[in-house]
């Protein structure tokens, strides 16, 4: 997983590139601790970069949103494609987040 | 218990220290580096080096310091790695591509394998050797501590230092693979409960949506997946 974290105007954009998979949990703790600290009004999550997802990851997408909602912060997922895309609306994500692009 | 019969190919590891490895074990070790067995691999592997380790005619691959869960068989691949080095590989991946690459499977057929092996790899590591919870929602709080656990965890030779095996063996119909932990095990008839569940996880879902039967054995510490070709 590679992973970068951008504040602008209020709204916090976070980049996955690669893989977001279970060997990722604990760099992805910090990430969420981050997405956490950071007190914005909007995440946006760029998957445009991102290849592959597995269950673990679909979870830790999941506690952005769970840490967002918890925030009163908007959300969204931008770019996704491909097993990625797929995964997202095989496990119904679109009714809880906007995913776009 | 090692196996008896288990014959260890030298090129990675000293050939004394291969010696006194199959000396202790039970085991032979091969006169030439090109024949059948198992490779023995020093510990903390690299993918590049297992690539190369893996090709026919090799049985499978031993990480140093593990042995396979269950009799040998010639018709089989094996690979048996540690929990630590399992984290550093993509080892799902690389088990895949050799068995497409001999042949096994089509080459057609790789997302579904690697998707299902994944996933059953994922619960071996994670819930299995470092017995991470599998159950229940977790809380941004209880995702952190977690991660905090499964570093510690991976860290300490009695969780990571666990071996996790994968056996993939050619049938008539197809292809079956098991992935064998070492872990508390589970009662396989609760999982449905646990599939029900919309704040579970999704990952047996995945296994299931990608292979054609899936069967637990071992008190649920191995997992066996079919594929028809």
């Amino acid at each position: 997983m590679d992973c970068n974290l951008a504040e602008k105007n209020g709204t916090l954009t976070i980049t996955i590139a690669g893989q977001l998979i279970f060997s990722d949990t604990a760099p992805f703790a910090g990430i969420l601790g981050q997405i956490r600290k950071a007190g914005v009004g909007s995440c946006l999550v760029d998957l445009s970069r991102l290849d592959h997802i597995d269950s673990s990851g679909l979870r830790m997408l999941l506690l952005v949103y769970d840490a967002c909602r918890a925030a009163g912060a908007m959300l969204e997922f931008r770019g996704s494609k491909g097993q990625v895309r797929d995964m997202l609306l095989h496990c119904r994500f679109e009714t809880i987040v906007t995913i776009t692009g | 218990m090692p196996r008896s019969g288990i014959l260890l190919r030298p090129g990675y590891v000293r050939p004394d220290e291969a010696a006194d490895l199959a000396r202790s074990r039970g085991w032979r070790v091969a006169e030439e580096s090109g024949s059948a067995g198992f490779v023995l691999l020093p510990e903390g592997i690299d993918a590049a080096m297992l690539e190369q380790a893996m090709h026919a005619p090799a049985e499978g691959c031993l990480e140093w310091g593990t042995a396979p869960p269950w009799p040998t068989r010639p018709d089989a691949l094996d690979l048996i790695v540690s929990t630590r080095t399992a984290f550093g590989l993509d080892l799902g991946a690389l088990f895949a591509d050799e068995i497409i690459a001999r042949g096994w499977y089509p080459a057609a057929g790789r997302e579904r394998l690697l998707l299902a092996l994944h996933e059953a790899l994922s619960n071996g590591l994670l819930h299995g050797n470092l017995r991470l919870p599998s159950e229940g929602k977790l809380t941004p709080d209880d995702f952190i501590a977690q991660a905090e656990t499964l570093s510690r965890r991976l860290a300490d030779p009695a969780y990571g230092g666990l071996p996790v095996a994968l056996r993939a063996l050619s049938t008539p119909a197809g292809i079956e693979i098991a992935v064998s932990d070492h872990g508390d095990g589970f009662d396989p008839a609760g999982l449905a409960a646990q599939e029900a569940d919309p704040s579970a996880g999704r990952g047996l879902a995945m296994m299931r949506a990608n292979c054609d039967s899936l069967h637990f054995e071992d008190e649920g510490r191995r997992c066996v997946m079919r594929w028809t070709s």
